[in-house]
């Protein structure tokens, strides 16, 4: 093996790589994208990306090693709780009263401490209202203001501070500085209030009156891209006017908006910064500034500062790692209860999802849902439920997502789970904030990112090795080794061995990047293997011996697999005589 | 005579009461002033009444609706039903005996709840009929 060889072989290698590399992110056909999304779903279904992380933690209680699944809850409406709503409600959709109320009893459950936060996953857009429903509406506005401080008997609420409503942070942290339980409502498609103006009056129109005493927040996001943040688009300007510049206003998404409460409320209780993102900070200073001293700090948070951390969309992680109270609490409150899903993570599991038994229809051979959730009628009836366990374990001081399981509505694939309601992929988005913080795994897009470096370096390193062994394949005809078939068996299977034991390696030293990026490694490998099938002519094994040749251990061990061979060779020959 | 009918009339309407109050469990403490009352049907009676129309606790629980709520006698006489989420409870077995169900066949179920069946798991308090 000469060094100029291994340069050679080396930018052939750089060449490919770059060449896969452009390929890719021309992603022609969607090939990359399909194969990208492909080989993800096999990773997280093999265990590659074992979420969580800090589950092995022995000084800690499970719950206390999981933030996220100790935090996030999700109430949800199925048919049959309707059904048992419906005397109650009439039916779909519960009407602002009901709404109002069950947003009231997830927030505030009589006797359990406050919910830290709310996300109610229903679009209410107010549309058609009539008289009567006017004032059912209102009654709506008023339990909101009431739950998130936005008005108080007796004092002024944050809703009478203009400058509460500069940017979505902002707003959270002055529900959270006045004491009040943040509600996060879907804003639904389409709705782009104006710009923050302080002279403005509080505007009249439904979302509007909606916005001004919670947060309003988008919910459409990608299937594989959660995004985070957007930027409002700017109002379009007067005719005959030059364009507006851009909007330094943005929006936050359900997940990022319930984290960024969630870092509020604990910076709140220790007095200082637990999240490491400056624009939270930032808000947390304003809203300080403006409930103690009734004056605007210098800076309020705008686009750039929520762009740094949360620019990239949460490429989403699941988990197949129930949590241990759901089946516990699903018996409790339904009677003969048989749980139709995997809970534990045996062996048999992971052969299960390698070879791909968890898809859409897999029924049973579904990972049980990773955040603890539970009916909204079963709460309502209590019936099997504990004040003193139950209610502070669903309800108190958790980020509460409330959503609907019906059919044939908002549903998103996952990897592990086959379809799980919209509200399900929230509250994952959210618990991958909470457990990972800024290291959440990013989808990269179109642009470059650590992922195809990641990728791209196995790439190379994967190239290099065929390209050597190609141009170096003289070395090892040269010396011509037949082995038997009894030692080539031996002989192959040794190095399969230490194939694996090599990748295994690899997977340890480079676990923390699967983790961190998706990895094409099904694009990788297609990649490798067609150089390999177009460069290689000649056994890659036979490279390796040569290889082995090179050094004293290597000669010792060919030589030794050699006189084995020699001597079975020997036996048979006289054998024959 | 007609005291003794009127007596005889008042024990009769009186009794089923009684026994069932005794026999179907109680309310230990009241967590929500005011209180949501509905009636037999599931229909809203009231979105407040105050704590104070209800007798002290531990307070007879006298009916009990399959699924869920738990019927009181007010302090007015009438039975009016609570939602569990408002009041601590506990039902002997004879009330528990009202909330129990078979559960329903998943193609039985409204479309919803097969899925959540068979992949979030669960179903609901109603997700089954009364024995």
């Amino acid at each position: 093996m000469t060094w100029r060889n291994i340069l050679r072989a080396g930018w052939i290698a750089l060449f490919f790589t770059l060449a896969a590399l452009a390929v890719a992110k021309l992603n022609l056909f969607g090939l990359e994208a399909a194969s990208g999304e492909r080989a993800d779903d096999v990773a997280q279904r093999l265990g590659i990306v074992g979420y969580p992380y800090r589950n092995h933690d022995p000084d800690h209680p499970r719950e206390e090693s999981r933030p996220g699944q100790d935090r996030v809850r999700v109430i949800y409406i199925d048919d049959p709780g309707l059904e048992a709503l419906k005397s109650d409600w009439g039916g779909w959709p519960p009407g602002y009263q009901n709404l109002a109320l069950m947003i009231q009893d997830v927030a505030t459950a009589p006797g359990v401490q406050p919910a830290r936060a709310v996300f109610v996953d229903l679009e209410i857009t107010g549309e058609n209202l009539t008289p009567q429903s006017e004032g059912e509406f209102t009654d709506l506005i008023d339990a909101l203001a009431q739950l998130t401080r936005a008005e108080r008997s007796g004092e002024p609420g944050w809703g009478d501070v203009p400058e509460c409503r500069h940017d979505a942070l902002t707003k959270l942290a002055c529900m959270v500085e006045w004491g009040g339980v943040p509600v996060i409502l879907a804003s639904g498609e389409g709705y782009s209030p104006a710009p923050f103006n302080p002279a403005k009056p509080r505007g009249e129109t439904p979302r509007e009156r909606l916005e001004a005493v919670a947060l309003l927040a988008p919910i459409l996001v990608d299937v594989r891209a959660y995004s985070l943040v957007s930027r409002r688009r700017a109002p379009d300007p007067e005719p005959g006017s030059v364009a507006a510049a851009p909007s330094e206003d943005y929006d936050l998404y359900p997940a990022a908006a319930m984290y960024a409460v969630d870092c509020l409320v604990r910076a709140a209780k220790i007095g200082r910064d637990v999240c490491g993102v400056p624009a939270i900070e930032k808000a947390r200073t304003a809203a300080l500034a403006l409930r103690r001293h009734r004056q605007p700090p210098a800076e309020m948070p705008v686009w750039s500062d929520v762009e740094a951390s949360w620019k990239r969309p949460a490429a989403v992680i699941w988990s197949q790692d129930a949590s241990p109270r759901q089946n516990q609490l699903w018996a409790q409150t339904s009677e003969n209860f048989q749980p139709n899903c995997k809970t534990t993570r045996s062996l048999s599991d992971h052969f299960d999802q390698a070879f791909g038994t968890r898809g859409a229809v897999a029924g049973a051979g579904q990972a049980c849902i990773y955040t603890l959730s539970l009916g909204y009628d079963r709460i309502v009836e209590g019936l099997g439920l504990s004040r003193e366990r139950d209610y502070p374990d669903l309800l108190g001081d958790k980020l509460v997502l409330i959503g609907v399981y019906f059919r044939g509505s908002d549903w998103v694939p996952t990897p592990l789970h086959g379809a799980l309601p919209g509200v399900q992929y929230h509250a994952m988005a959210l618990d991958n904030l909470l457990e990972l913080g800024r290291s959440y795994r990013r989808n990269e897009g179109n642009g470059l990112g650590r992922g195809d470096l990641f990728a791209s370096g196995m790439t190379f390193l994967l190239l290099f090795g065929v390209n050597l062994a190609s141009i170096e394949k003289r070395h090892i005809t040269g010396r011509g080794r037949r082995f038997k078939p009894l030692v080539a068996a031996a002989w192959y299977s040794a190095l399969a061995v230490i194939i694996v034991a090599v990748l295994a390696f690899f997977m340890l030293v480079t676990g923390e990047l699967w983790r961190s990026v998706i990895v094409n490694w099904i694009g990788i490998l297609a990649t490798a293997f067609a150089a390999a099938w177009f460069t290689a002519r000649n056994d890659i094994s036979g490279d390796l011996a040569g290889w082995m040749n090179r050094s004293r251990a290597g000669r010792a061990v060919v030589g030794a697999v050699s006189a084995f061979d020699r001597s079975l060779s020997a036996s048979s020959e006289q054998d024959k005589e | 005579m007609k005291v003794a009918v009127a007596l005889l009339a008042s024990f009769i309407a009186l009794a089923p009461v009684s026994t069932q109050a005794q026999t179907l469990g109680r309310i230990t403490a009241y967590h929500a002033d005011p209180l949501r009352t509905y009636d037999a049907d599931g229909g809203r009676i009231s979105a407040a009444t105050p704590r104070s129309n209800f007798p002290a606790t531990p307070t007879p629980i006298v009916a009990v609706r399959p699924g869920g709520r738990i019927g009181v006698t007010d302090n007015t006489g009438q039975v009016v039903f609570l939602r569990g989420i408002d009041v601590d409870f506990e039902l002997n077995d004879a009330g528990r005996a009202l909330t129990e169900c078979r559960p329903v066949g998943s193609s039985n179920r409204a479309s919803g709840a097969v899925v959540v069946g068979t992949r979030a798991g669960g179903g609901s308090s109603t997700d089954c009929v009364a024995q």
